[in-house]
């Protein structure tokens, strides 16, 4: 799966706190983990955090993982959660924020994000569309937005998806149906305004 | 829909084919290690013992609480025996004033 070899021998040494074993299932796991967290949350540097969460949680937990899924489909779970967690609490942020003002206190950065987002994956001349699209993809509801971004961005097939989410693949097809749907009617209104302002 | 909105929209949706993948940065690995090694670091005991602790603590709470409502009664006889010494020895001051005279 995902090409990857199998990780759980790794996942019982990291278990027993071997830091080697830790380090050569980041190196084959972190490409995985930080584009997925990346294609979530727009930013390189929250998704290097969500990263480095994935990663303790993955240290922490790996004694106990069973192997009822394979190892990458585990990574990929627990990368979607904290994802998912992630955007939660930006947007429990985003809204306290308005209560008190818009700018962090000890930095003074900007709160709210800017819809513009380079995926340093992608070249140059797509940046803007996969821009526009990533801002679209940001308001699918989450299960839309987990099965979109895994099958269409991470380029896992149906059934990997379907693992990784827990549900048939019937479900992830169809989520991807209404996701392709609702990001067709997001984008249609978004052209009419670009056009017609 | 327009043939040039279809176009767009068929455009936006095909940005990410042939994304390749983002790298993050070359010192995350330390940065993750280093936040395990700290918060090992933070916790000298295991959780074991914590929860021995707390579970203790628990333990000598309850058994204060029913030790303190079985005998209330006690308090009381001993405020009134207290007090009947009190009483019979008139051992009242006379006075709010000390070493009066």
């Amino acid at each position: 799966m995902y090409d990857l070899a199998d990780l759980s021998p790794l996942l019982s040494t990291i278990g027993r706190g071997d830091e080697a074993a830790f380090r050569t299932l980041y190196d084959q796991t972190r490409s995985q983990v930080f584009n997925t967290a990346l294609s979530y949350v727009r930013q390189r540097e929250d998704a290097e955090e969500i990263t480095q969460d994935v990663y303790i949680e993955v240290f922490r937990s790996a004694g106990a993982f069973r192997g009822e899924a394979s190892a990458t489909t585990w990574l990929y779970q627990i990368t979607v959660r904290k994802s998912l967690d992630w955007l939660r609490h930006q947007k429990r942020q985003k809204r306290f924020a308005f209560l008190t003002n818009l700018f962090d206190t000890n930095t003074g950065a900007i709160l709210h994000y800017p819809a513009d987002f380079g995926h340093p994956g992608i070249v140059l001349e797509q940046q803007e569309n996969a821009a526009i699209l990533f801002a679209a993809v940001n308001h699918l509801p989450d299960k839309q937005k987990t099965a979109y971004i895994l099958a269409r961005v991470e380029g896992l097939n149906n059934i990997e998806t379907a693992e990784v989410m827990s549900i048939s693949v019937g479900a992830v097809e169809s989520l991807l149906t209404r996701a392709t749907e609702n990001l067709k009617k997001r984008l249609a209104m978004q052209y009419k305004t670009l056009n017609h302002p | 829909m327009e043939p040039s909105q279809d176009t767009w929209i068929n455009a936006i949706l095909a940005s990410t084919d042939g994304l390749q993948r983002a790298e993050p940065s070359p010192f995350l690995c330390a940065k993750i290690w280093n936040r395990l090694s700290s918060r090992q670091a933070d916790l000298p005991v295991s959780g074991r013992t914590v929860w021995l602790a707390a579970t203790a603590l628990i333990v000598l709470i309850v058994l204060n609480w029913t030790v303190a409502l079985q005998h209330p009664a006690t308090t009381r006889t001993d405020t009134a025996s207290l007090q009947t010494v009190v009483s019979d020895m008139n051992l009242y001051p006379a006075t709010h004033q000390l070493y009066a005279k």
